[in-house]
């Protein structure tokens, strides 16, 4: 009787071992998975914006600076990017200041009614918008199943098994530009304007 | 009843599994109840006949009612969001030509990557009126169809309210539960009895899961006529 017990426990025990290390695998995975996602828009975003500033350059010789702003930005993060995964930090802080050229860009062309009207930069712009909002966006997926996967080697008792399967926390997508993390100020004091 | 607002995505993915599982039970075990029934009838009517006379002694009828219904809810489930999308007269969107069909499928594109779902196919409904469903079995069969009428008055950022929503029924499962509903009441011809109760609970199932429209994201300055209906 006793060692039926005990048998039913080992099996218990082991069953849970194997669920817990299984569960911590696929969560690695899916987080790598999550990652690559990340890169394939960043990918397109880095490939679209040679077509956007051959587009606009003719007509925006005036705003050469910005241009070239977004240029030296898209560089940099092309290279950055090479280093792979281990370089996340580096890469967010080169993404974010490509995003930040980029969206300084858009508001120039916003200024040339004549320029936003040409067929080509209205296509270009929506690409671009798209772009912007799938990375975003897949670095929203990334820090969900990051933060799971995370917490998941963290709690009790999963925890007792991280170590086996190699399990490490993963680094999460923050943001690194400080002006974009400033509060905005908002006046809703609904006073007239003098 | 659990309050279903409270549940999380799971255990609705799991609420919805469960559903469709003992609709398609609970369809199947009606056809059997007939069946049975009318072999159960059928042998007591021939019990009392002469010796050389028929005798109903095999279930005949409930075998093959029941094999029927399987069959039935098999291929109402394989084929029932292609029947949706062919009754509503949809039109698949595969090389997007114009700008308002390109915003479309990137718009899909980005909610699908929020949503960690596979791209459902997406679909073009030429209505005037703005509406939009999810249909399908599952996120890898998934189809998400839109009105031209929602395409010309929504903005960007309503459109993509409207197709997060959407992305959410396919996510939920619930587009699952709404094709077997779906199939098991458009199946119910063969069942005379079975058309009022059949009819009632599908298209309810329908209406509430698949059709439906709203713009959670849209601006406060959205046009009036796209948050009207939402």
């Amino acid at each position: 009787m006793g060692s039926l017990i005990f048998l039913a426990l080992l099996v218990v025990v082991v069953g849970w071992l194997i669920g817990a290390y299984n569960g911590l695998v696929s969560l690695k995975n899916q987080t790598l998975n999550a990652f690559k996602q990340i890169d394939v828009q960043l990918k397109r975003r880095h490939d679209l914006i040679p077509n956007l500033v051959n587009a606009v350059k003719g007509a925006m010789d005036f705003e050469k600076s910005t241009l070239e702003a977004v240029i030296q930005a898209r560089n940099q993060a092309v290279k950055v990017n090479a280093a792979g995964p281990e370089a996340i930090k580096q890469i967010s802080q080169a993404e974010n200041a490509l995003s930040s050229a980029l969206s300084r860009l858009m508001v120039v062309v916003e200024q040339y009614p004549q320029l936003k009207a040409t067929a080509n930069i209205g296509q270009l712009q929506e690409e671009l918008t798209s772009t912007e909002n799938k990375v975003s966006f897949a670095r929203q997926l990334y820090n969900d199943t990051a933060t799971q996967y995370n917490t998941k080697q963290q709690q009790f008792p999963t925890t007792l098994v991280a170590g086996m399967a190699r399990a490490q926390a993963a680094d999460l997508w923050a943001i690194e530009d400080q002006a974009e993390r400033a509060v905005p100020q908002v006046d809703l004091s609904m006073k007239p304007k003098a | 009843m659990t309050d279903e607002t409270s549940l999380n995505l799971f255990q609705q993915q799991e609420a919805n599994r469960r559903r469709t599982f003992w609709l398609v039970v609970g369809f199947v075990a009606f056809f059997a109840w007939l069946g049975f029934g009318g072999d159960y009838i059928y042998h007591l009517y021939t019990l009392q006949a002469p010796r050389q006379a028929y005798h109903h002694d095999f279930p005949w009828f409930g075998i093959a009612l029941s094999l029927v219904a399987l069959a039935t809810a098999w291929y109402a489930y394989k084929t029932g969001p292609d029947k949706v999308l062919w009754s509503t007269g949809a039109r698949e969107v595969i090389d997007p030509t114009d700008a308002k069909e390109k915003q479309l499928v990137n718009v899909v594109e980005e909610m699908a990557i929020a949503a960690g779902v596979p791209r459902p196919r997406i679909w073009i409904v030429d209505d005037p009126d703005p509406n939009a469903f999810a249909t399908g079995t599952d996120p890898l069969h998934s189809h998400i169809a839109v009105t031209q009428g929602l395409l010309d008055i929504c903005t960007r950022d309503e459109l993509q309210g409207v197709i997060g929503h959407e992305l959410g029924h396919v996510k939920n499962l619930d587009v699952r539960l709404a094709a077997g509903a779906g199939g098991a009441g458009r199946a119910r011809g063969a069942g005379g009895a079975a058309r009022a109760a059949g009819t009632g609970r599908a298209a309810r199932f329908c209406w509430s899961c698949s059709w439906c429209g709203s713009s959670p994201g849209s601006s406060p300055r959205s046009s009036p006529s796209c948050s009207r209906w939402a």
